[in-house]
């Protein structure tokens, strides 16, 4: 065994122990059926994930290309699988009791979503565009299935198949931009792209410009940013919630490491103070500001008409895209530790909105503005909870969300440019407390008659996870340093 | 620059030979439409009931894995024309291989067990 190979092995132990559970649970679920009753599949998911946690703790300081220059592992890369084996992880825990995941789909379900949470994982990691584009794939195909999940629901059908077609769309155009990178440079691993780009000096041919942005198509439609985001609401809408739960929180984060390092690898160079600098040549920052604003108003403007509150939180989501792009315009390291910290504030209320939004789906049977009312006198747990998370996501003053935006605003002031698009930010953020309000108003304040406090019961399980998200939630609205730090050296690796 | 313009009157000799072809047999060809001749071949028997019936998905599963499996024996041939040279380095490459064949054995069993390839 070459050290290299050695090296390589010991950097991808996470992926390979997923990789071995999800065997495991293959080979279980096929020989010994008995084991499909008792929510045995979605258990095994949740060991697969700690231990998936630990594996990414035990090699959090390995550094560099693996795999002759497939995939790169950095502090970031650490951090976004931190992320996304904690997501996959919540995500079972809350389908353990959902009633929109059928009982003999159970075990299917883990199956794919570990499959999904391996791919996320190998989106962040790929250093080679023929590895990103696989890993998309991945991605996609079983968010195709995921979405389609509910088989008996047509509007679970339609999702699934609204989806595939705009999967099938911006994955080939990406595709078509590589195969131009690659004529152009000559090469598709990223640093050897950048290498081939330094030494044209400057000039870049349209054609470049083109490819480029064709790549960022594919980008674009994993997190679901304008132009590329008209799919995001009626799948978020037709999707079992367990499953809306994971594709708010998981791909949205794979996409965004793979594009900072996609980024960051393949069009920027290191330099000595810590940040990056793009290759000349290569103006990203007024096309990301363009994109960025559009998407955030986009999101939230169309957000404020709806009355599903699922394809409200689509929207949202829409709209919280606009606001992490915002840092991707100056590629400071203020404004990717920003990234960091506010992908970790946003990972927590998105699961736990998304979650909530699926209790009262199982009790009341539909997620319209309808069925929220009163829900906060008939679970006030529940109730409490949610309002934590929404006014986390609009971002008001002692929770996490507020703190998130402060640190991507405060890097755009900071580096003295764009100012116009913090500005926008803010105001964004304004219009979002009306629609985050209007499901608080229906929970709270739109009591029908006679309905009784504390009538309906939720589970005590659910109750812990519920405040596992919450109370971090508040805790780092005010204590946000340790994680701040945290995030500070997660970059500078 | 000679070899397109040789493979562009390729394709028009091509597309005027074909279609020269087709028009004479319209022209000349006798002319005596029949019920029988005008419907759909299935044959000898008359065709009956609607030819548009749902597409079982079965099919497509067994299109799938044939294509996941002969892939994988797509792999084998290159490895096979690699590893002899590779022993004498060490038992890496038949490992790396016996990871994939392992890994890809996982599926079948769970395709065997599951039935998956059964048309009843």
């Amino acid at each position: 065994m070459t050290p290299e190979l050695v090296l390589s092995l010991k950097a991808f132990l996470p992926e390979v122990l997923v990789v071995g559970f999800l065997s495991a649970l293959f080979l279980l679920d096929g020989f010994v059926p008995r084991l499909r009753e008792n929510q045995f599949p979605l258990w095994w998911v949740i060991v697969t994930c700690v231990a998936a946690l630990l594996g990414t703790h035990a090699v959090r300081g390995i550094g560099g290309e693996h795999f002759s220059g497939m995939i790169a592992t950095s502090g970031m890369t650490t951090f976004f699988r931190y992320l996304i084996f904690f997501a996959c992880g919540v995500t079972a825990f809350l389908s353990l009791s959902s009633r929109e995941i059928e009982k003999r789909g159970r075990s299917e379900f883990s199956i794919l979503i570990l499959c999904m949470t391996l791919g996320m994982t190998w989106m962040t990691l790929s250093n080679h565009f023929l590895m990103l584009y696989i890993a998309i794939e991945t991605v996609s195909i079983i968010s195709f299935v995921l979405a389609g999940f509910s088989r008996d629901s047509a509007r679970s059908n339609e999702a699934s198949f609204k989806y595939l077609v705009y999967g099938a769309v911006s994955s080939g155009i990406m595709i078509y931009g590589i195969s131009l990178v690659y004529g152009y440079t000559g090469a598709l691993n990223y640093p050897a792209i950048a290498q081939a780009l330094i030494k044209n000096n400057g000039t870049h041919p349209f054609v470049f410009y083109l490819a480029l942005f064709m790549i960022y198509a594919g980008f674009a439609y994993k997190i679901s940013s304008f132009p590329f985001h008209f799919w995001t609401p009626d799948v978020y809408e037709g999707a079992p919630t367990p499953v809306v739960t994971f594709f708010s929180v998981g791909p949205k984060a794979a996409g965004f490491g793979a594009l900072l390092h996609f980024i960051l690898a393949a069009l920027a160079q290191k330099q000595e103070t810590g940040g990056f600098a793009l290759i000349s040549g290569i103006q990203l920052g007024p096309v990301l500001a363009f994109i960025s604003a559009a998407t955030m108003i986009v999101g939230n403007l169309s957000a404020v008409a709806q009355t599903n509150v699922k394809r409200m939180m689509a929207f949202s989501s829409i709209a919280h895209v606009g606001y992490v792009l915002m840092a991707f315009v100056v590629m400071t390291p203020e404004a990717f530790t920003s990234i960091v910290f506010y992908l970790i504030a946003y990972c927590a209320m998105n699961l736990g909105a998304f979650w909530i939004i699926g209790i009262v789906a199982d009790q009341k049977r539909g997620s319209d503005l309808e069925h929220f009312k009163g829900f906060g006198w008939q679970m006030p747990l529940v109730g409490v909870c949610m309002a934590i998370f929404l006014f986390s996501l609009t971002g008001i003053p002692l929770f996490s969300g507020f703190i998130g935006k402060f640190l991507i605003f405060g890097a755009l002031i900071q580096s003295q440019s764009y100012l116009w698009l913090a500005l926008l930010g803010v105001l964004n953020s304004v219009i979002s407390l009306y629609y985050y309000a209007k499901i608080l108003r229906a929970m709270w304040l739109e009591k029908p008659e006679g309905m009784a406090l504390g009538t309906l019961h939720l589970p005590k399980s659910q109750a812990f996870g519920l405040l596992g998200l919450a109370v971090p939630t508040i805790i780092l609205g005010l204590f946000f340093s340790p994680v701040l730090e945290l995030a500070r050296q997660w970059v500078m690796q | 620059m000679e070899n397109l313009i040789a493979l562009a009157v390729l394709f028009a000799v091509a597309l005027l030979l074909c279609g020269a072809i087709l028009a004479i047999t319209q022209i000349l060809g006798p002319k005596n439409p029949v019920p029988e001749r005008l419907g759909t071949y299935e044959c000898g028997v008359k065709p009956e009931g609607n030819p548009r019936i749902p597409f079982k998905s079965s099919f497509y599963l067994i299109a799938v894995l044939f294509l996941l499996f002969d892939v994988e024996a797509a792999f084998f041939l290159p490895w096979a024309l690699v590893y002899r040279d590779s022993i004498s380095a060490g038992p890496e490459l038949l490992w790396a291989l016996l990871v994939y064949l392992g890994l890809m054995a996982v599926g079948l069993f769970y395709i065997l067990r599951k039935k998956i390839l059964k048309l009843n």
